[in-house]
């Protein structure tokens, strides 16, 4: 009995041209996601354009006081340009960006509002990447332990804490946070901020709190993603035959479940970072540091419009683009897709 | 400009991305779900719906009961007494952390017990946290809306408490059961306050999220075409902004009213609400009862109102618990760094923002008075949206 | 059964029951169900979806573990050892080198993200101790007994980018890769094309005469099982109904159920607009307890006797290997011409 598969052809016959109709495909894609993202770049900016638009009354005398002799005034719009409309300012805004001026801050200490950003920027990155990061370290682990027995004891422990990490909001985690291990129990220190170039050590100090109180925000949403991909995917018949062929539990969370159900958590974190970098500010304003989120309350509170603008814009466009990568980086990760995105 | 990815209409979780093609992956992903026929639950393919796993059975036997009941009295009461030695008795002998950690323990305590005692009377499968929450949600409702009529303090007028005094601690059998901040306002009077603002600004805010979201996510889905393009652009720029950071600029330039605070909020749903309502739409106007509409030669609008919106709303109003909880923590995060509404009027925000710059150590009450007060009102509305999500919904999480 | 000595019993399970207690209630996904596989020897277990086939022979295995709501009572001696006692730990050192199983769907039965030779790696390395390029050289050689060609170049592909026939192959290699004495093959085909359906079960019976492996194949398709089986169980709503001998159950099928599957096949020697004969009625609810022979709401036959107690497997006209629960078996009615039945 001849039991050799007569199988047609696969894929595998005309791999070549079917490989560069592939990669040309692939490049249109781009080509396209790239127009998109422009676009949705300038509707951003413009967007943020208009809400500063929003303040109502005259800017200058809300920045100024009113108590301001009249020249004074005349200056200061002159200087923010409110005295043309919106596209005309948001033209020479647009501009100016894109060669790297966004404008002088009014409010002391003042500075061009490029140099504020740039070096408030990268104390919220590595905030936001540590906080991930111990997000990351955190769920993982009970997600695996979790989702092996989904319903068991561990499962609605796990599920129960979760709820009340969610519904704990950050700054009161952070207040009762710094009282513990701060005051009481000083472990870590208070305020400020150590740059990396002064110290890895103690940069990692000041920065362990605050990145806790960053990841706090973002374990809930990790947790849940991962357990609800990994319980779907410990459901399929391959982690079914893997078990029957005899492979020991914590190989087949590990080796079997956990790649394939990863690609949602990647991608959830993805965004996540994206998105945190601006949203670190309450961890910005409880511990004092001089990063890009408490830059725009300060800059919110005291009305300096021009550092307001362009902190909000920056983060946005970070955000945007973040997003982009993400989404771009979907078929490297999931090998069926490859083909698919063909 | 990218529409809305088709994988809307199967209600993925995700949906904080403004991925455009995830339609290929969160496909992928769903048919992964579809075939997994879980190959042991033969017994759900005859049941039509998944098997719960579940903790052990219990029997019911009357003497059983009473010993529950017994049991988890004892429990709730050691409970208590728990809680009160963490937060009034052991005021000086213990630190801080001994006692706020007490004092938990004395809650989990205390739950457990009254857990116990609820099972042993009503059914060993009551969802004991969700009757608690709904229970904690209406008593805060209900003292938020008579609180000016309530015998209790001054909530905002510091020019009337100038004999009261300041800094007081809990003592739940004086005038000031909640204590007193440094103005000498009672604590209980701003808790109930700030509810009312809080509450009323997040209802607000959803309401209108609902309704301003679910019209144009009902009229995008219907329609299509350019409709849906344009609500999908001003969707996405929204949705382009890390979300605290668009309140933080909306809060910087509007002056800082109740009302801003609700439009503000609003603006952040929308386009949650708009992506629920589309997706919904989309799954709906595939259905049979839709084209029975049309065949009969219904106008378009009496399609989208009588026969698509009952349906699209049960999503929408399924989510609102949970959007309610979002708002009412993002409400107090914008008071906590003060772009919210300004002292002396209390929120719950600005009350907990009264302890910063190392206030809290010295009188922790002034912030766990409004924390817990919160944490409560977010735990509650949280449970609640979570079983009406999942009662109500297919499912797949959407992220709010 | 067919007579063989005694020794050659590979595998006992004496009454096994398994219920799922859930919150709609408790269901008996299978009621006392009992089987003999002897060395080399092929059985088939044949019923529709919801029957329980599937939930019984993971109850065999032990791989209702892992599901808090499962409760499995019953006997199941293998090879000498009783398997149902088993803490998990020893259990996984039966699966994979004494018995493999392989399942239904191809397709969700590949880890999708791992290559194909990624897979062989567990059972090899783990269960024989072979290093890594040993394992590959073992990997290629079972591929090329299940008939995959090139089968070097496979081990370095996806599942998705073979087709589903070449996909049960592997997952064949894989099950046979410890050279088990039992193998559990759970509607092997019912994913696949016809005409790669035939392949498969002849790759099947194939290896199995090879290394004198014992098969337990599960189907609802009486025809995958009509030249295959040396024995068949036929099961309804969690009750083995008849067990047989091949030839029995064909040329002399006692219980009504099996005698309504056998007429509803269609066949091609049937003149044209021939009515399909479909068993009316539905499974019964397993959430409820059952009164009586589970068949009979559907059965034309079916009278007070068989709706009072459960019937019991009792041998048809005297043959002690051929065993049906019911009151009025096929075998009772005054043969009117031809014989019932007419295998495929």
């Amino acid at each position: 009995m001849n039991v050799t598969a007569q199988e047609p052809a696969d894929a595998s016959v005309g791999a070549a041209p079917a490989r560069r109709r592939r990669r040309r495909g692939r490049y249109g894609l781009v080509a396209r996601r790239l127009g998109e993202l422009v676009v949705v770049l300038v509707l951003v900016t413009f967007a943020t354009a208009m809400i500063i638009e929003l303040l109502p009354g005259n800017a200058a005398v809300t920045i100024l006081g009113d108590s301001q002799p009249p020249e004074a005034y005349a200056e200061l719009e002159r200087e923010l340009g409110l005295d043309q409309n919106l596209f005309v300012r948001y033209g020479q805004w647009l501009g100016d960006a894109v060669q790297g001026d966004l404008g002088r801050s009014i409010i002391p200490p003042g500075g061009e509002v490029m140099d504020r950003i740039s070096s408030a920027l990268p104390v919220s990155v590595q905030l936001a990447v540590m906080g991930l990061v111990i997000a990351l370290g955190v769920s993982v682990p009970l997600a695996l332990w979790s989702a092996w027995r989904p319903g068991g004891r561990v499962d609605r422990i796990i599920t129960t804490l979760t709820f009340g990490l969610v519904s704990l909001p950050s700054f009161v985690a952070g207040m009762v946070l710094i009282l513990l291990f701060v005051r009481v129990w000083p472990i870590f220190p208070r305020a400020e901020w150590v740059r990396l170039s002064d110290g890895l050590g103690d940069n990692l100090m000041h920065a362990f709190l605050p990145a806790l109180v960053v990841a706090l925000g973002e374990i809930p949403v990790f947790l849940r993603v991962l357990r609800g991909d990994l319980v779907e995917t410990l459901q399929q018949d391959f982690v079914t035959a893997a078990r029957a062929r005899g492979m020991a539990p914590a190989r087949v969370l590990v080796s079997e479940a956990l790649r394939p159900s990863s690609l949602s958590l990647v991608t959830v974190a993805g965004v996540s970072l994206g998105r945190l970098i601006g949203s670190t500010v309450i961890a910005e304003t409880l511990f004092g540091l001089p990063g890009i989120g408490s830059l725009i309350v300060s800059s919110a509170l005291s009305k300096d419009l021009a550092l307001l603008q362009g902190a909000v814009v920056t983060v946005a466009v970070i955000y945007v683009l973040v997003n982009a990568a993400v989404d771009l980086s979907y078929s490297r990760l999931d090998p069926r897709l490859r083909r698919a995105s063909a | 400009m990218p529409p809305h990815s088709d994988d809307d209409a199967q209600g993925l979780r995700s949906a904080a991305t403004s991925a455009p093609e995830p339609g290929s992956r969160n496909e992928e992903l769903l048919l992964r779900a579809r075939d997994s026929a879980a190959p042991l639950e033969e017994a759900e393919a005859l049941l039509g719906e998944p098997v719960l796993p579940e903790g052990p059975r219990a029997h019911r036997s009357p003497r059983s009961r009473g010993l529950g009941i017994a049991v988890g009295l004892g429990l709730a009461l050691a409970g208590g007494v728990l809680v009160l030695l963490g937060t009034s008795v052991l005021r000086k002998e213990l630190v801080m952390a001994g006692r706020v950690g007490l004092s938990l323990l004395g809650v989990v305590v205390a739950y457990l017990g009254i857990a116990r005692v609820v099972r042993a009377i009503w059914g060993p499968r009551t969802d004991v946290a969700y009757y608690m929450a709904l229970v904690w949600i209406i008593v805060l409702v209900l003292a938020a809306l008579l609180a000016p009529v309530l015998p209790i303090g001054e909530a905002e007028n510091s020019s009337l408490t100038l004999t009261e005094p300041i800094n007081a601690r809990p003592e739940l059998w004086s005038d000031h059961p909640l204590g007193t901040n440094r103005l000498g306002l009672d604590l209980l009077a701003r808790v109930l306050y700030g509810a009312r603002t809080s509450l009323v600004v997040a209802l607000v805010a959803t309401l209108i999220g609902m309704v301003l979201g679910g019209t144009f996510g009902l009229i995008s889905g219907y329609l299509r075409g350019w409709t849906d393009s344009l609500v999908g652009i001003v969707t996405n720029v929204l949705l382009a902004f890390p979300p605290l950071v668009l309140l933080l600029a909306l809060a910087a330039v509007l002056p800082r009213t109740a009302r801003n605070q609700a439009l503000t909020l609003s603006i952040l749903v929308i386009p949650v609400n708009v992506r629920l309502a589309r997706a919904s739409t989309l799954a709906f106007s595939q259905r049979e009862f839709v084209l029975a509409a049309k065949a009969i030669g219904a106008k378009r609008r009496r399609i989208m109102v009588s026969e698509l919106l009952p349906n699209v709303l049960v999503p929408l109003l399924s989510y609102a618990f949970i959007v309610l909880a979002v708002l009412i923590v993002a409400e107090a995060s914008l008071s906590f760094l003060g772009l919210g509404i300004p002292q002396p009027a209390p929120t719950w925000g600005n009350m907990i923002a009264e302890g910063r710059n190392g206030v809290f150590e010295q009188y922790p009450h002034l912030v766990f008075v409004p924390a817990t007060a919160l944490f409560l009102t977010v735990l509650s509305f949280n449970l609640v949206g979570e079983r009406l999500r999942l009662r109500f919904t297919s499912g797949k999480q959407v992220e709010v | 059964m067919s007579p063989a000595t005694e020794g050659d019993v590979l595998l006992q399970v004496d009454d096994l029951r398994t219920t799922f207690h859930t919150a709609g209630g408790d269901v008996a996904a299978v009621s006392g169900v009992s089987l003999t596989v002897r060395r080399g020897q092929t059985v088939g277990i044949v019923g529709e979806s919801g029957s329980g086939k599937s939930v019984f022979v993971r109850s065999v295995m032990g791989l209702t573990g892992l599901t808090p709501t499962a409760e499995v009572t019953g006997r199941v001696m293998f090879d000498g050892r009783e398997l149902s006692g088993l803490r998990p730990k020893e259990l996984r050192s039966v699966w994979g080198p004494e018995i493999g199983m392989i399942f239904q769907d191809p397709m969700t039965s590949l880890n999708p993200v791992k290559k194909i030779g990624a897979h062989f790696a567990q059972p090899l390395r783990q269960h024989l101790g072979l290093s890594r390029k040993d394992a590959r050289t073992r990997a290629a050689e079972l591929l090329a007994e299940v008939g995959i060609p090139e089968p070097v170049r496979r081990l370095d592909q996806y599942p998705h980018e073979l087709s589903g026939g070449m996909r049960q192959r592997v997952c064949i290699a894989l099950a046979l890769a410890c050279r088990p004495k039992l193998l559990i093959a759970d509607e092997p085909t019912t994913a696949l094309d016809v005409t790669v359906q035939r392949q498969i079960l002849d790759l099947l019976a194939q290896v199995t005469a090879d290394t004198g492996m014992a098969t337990i194949i599960i189907t609802h398709d009486l025809g995958v099982v009509a030249r295959r089986a040396d024995d068949i169980v036929v099961m309804y709503a969690g009750r083995a109904v008849e067990t047989a001998p091949v030839g029995p159950v064909f040329r002399r099928t006692a219980h009504r159920y099996t005698e309504a599957l056998l007429a509803s096949v269609p066949r091609v020697a049937n003149p044209p607009h021939t009515r399909l004969a479909a068993i009316p009625g539905t499974p019964p609810d397993l959430r409820r307890a059952i009164h009586g022979c589970a068949f009979a709401p559907r059965c034309a036959h079916a009278d007070d006797a068989c709706r009072g107690e459960r019937p019991l497997l009792v041998p048809v006209d005297g043959d002690e290997g051929h065993l049906a629960a019911c009151v009025h078996p096929a075998t009772d009615d005054v043969p009117v011409g031809t014989p019932t039945g007419g295998a495929s």
